[in-house]
């Protein structure tokens, strides 16, 4: 019975060691009150400098949290948006949905113009990616860029914002 | 004489074509020195792989042997150098008139007239009177498996369908990552009562090999064909301990 579980194992360890995490948002350099930029981050993500160490010379050593420079940092970096993971095998839906023409002329444009740069690409994949770029976002976000959608490309049966 | 006690018959079946049923079973034959008996007569299968044509012989050797049946004369396995001992199939098998019974006793009887550990069996896709005389009569039914839903569905009925049968499932077409939802299901369906083989990667350059040599004893193989071959040679011997 040992041999018949094999197979099993196996492929769950293909699985386990597929397990690939997204790359870290990239680091920042925090720019000085004269502008110069401070040394950069060590790798691993240890501050340059000790916690606790003062700054200045003659200082008093007031133990300082490395928490606000982090914080700053966070805030300066932009958050990477929540976006969802599509593996290749999760069953497609079929979202039938009806463009006005031009739109359409406008994707098959697109399409050639990036064939000729010798990307092979599909109007179904560009309007995935639209979609998965746009998941990341805030809904209320979207409020003043409907509204302007629907002003510049009214719909008959559009209903008001 | 001892060849008639302990050949083995090795079924390679499927309910869905496209498996790797044919792959499996010529590598199979190579890997474990068996005679092929090639069942499925559609072209485009193990008898075209090995480099027959059937349908510019003048005989069909299988037909006419199991229309002898089985205390008539075997069919002679044609033979060749890196190629598995093979007994053709030919189109017409799928107008024959001959029912399992009768398929399972010729295969049991030239099981034991030909001198090879095991006799290999390569089926046509579904249930026919052909393919079930090859799973009455076989000491192990060996189901190539593709980690996708349809296929899954089709196991599934196998499973359910042949609940007494001795299978051993062998994964193939496997991706780098296997498709986690398949492999618990495939996991499921076996219930630990059925042996699952080392998986078969998907080497997609097999399509496009026109070499007739089997994988396992293609001389001086590259890396691919080693890596491949190697994958091949572990599901074999799985078989052999399944067969016990």
């Amino acid at each position: 019975m040992a041999d018949q579980t094999s197979g099993i194992d196996l492929m769950r360890r293909r699985i386990e060691r597929a397990s690939r995490q997204p790359p870290p948002a990239p680091r920042v350099r925090t720019t000085t009150a004269e502008g110069a930029p401070s040394a950069a981050e060590p790798p691993g993500g240890a501050p340059a400098q000790a916690p606790g160490v003062a700054a200045g010379k003659g200082e008093a050593a007031a133990p300082v949290s490395p928490a606000p420079a982090r914080a700053r940092r966070r805030a300066a970096v932009p958050r990477a948006p929540e976006r969802p993971r599509l593996a290749a095998d999760l069953p497609p839906v079929n979202l039938a949905i009806r463009v006005r023409k031009p739109l359409d002329d406008h994707l098959a444009d697109l399409i050639h113009e990036l064939r000729r740069a010798g990307v092979r690409t599909s109007k179904v994949e560009l309007i995935e990616m639209l979609l998965w770029e746009q998941a990341g976002e805030d809904a209320a976000a979207l409020h003043p860029r409907l509204a302007a959608f629907r002003a510049a490309a009214p719909r008959g049966a559009s209903a008001p914002l | 004489m001892t060849a008639t006690l302990t050949a083995r018959i090795i079924t390679v079946a499927a309910a869905k074509g496209g498996v790797g049923k044919t792959t499996l079973a010529y590598e199979l034959a190579a890997a474990l020195g068996a005679v092929l008996v090639d069942l499925d007569w559609d072209a485009g299968g193990a008898t075209r792989m090995w480099g027959f044509d059937p349908a510019r012989a003048a005989r069909a050797p299988l037909l006419d042997a199991l229309e002898r049946g089985p205390d008539g004369r075997p069919p002679r396995p044609k033979r060749r150098p890196n190629q598995p001992a093979l007994v053709p199939a030919h189109p017409d098998l799928s107008a024959s008139r001959i029912d399992a019974d009768l398929v399972g006793e010729c295969l049991r009887a030239w099981a034991g007239s030909w001198e090879a550990p095991y006799v290999v069996v390569d089926t046509h896709p579904g249930a026919n009177p052909l393919t079930d005389g090859a799973m009455q009569e076989a000491d192990l039914v060996v189901v190539p498996v593709v980690l996708g839903a349809r296929e899954m569905d089709a196991l599934a009925a196998i499973v359910e369908d042949y609940r007494d049968y001795r299978l051993l499932l062998v994964p193939t077409m496997v991706p780098p990552v296997p498709p986690r939802r398949f492999v618990d299901r495939l996991a499921m369906l076996a219930d630990g009562r059925i042996a699952v083989a080392p998986p078969v990667s998907e080497h997609r350059w097999i399509r496009r090999r026109l070499r007739r040599a089997a994988l396992v004893t293609q001389p001086n193989p590259g890396a691919r064909v080693r890596a491949a071959a190697a994958e091949l040679r572990a599901v074999a011997e799985s078989v052999e301990v399944a067969c016990g």
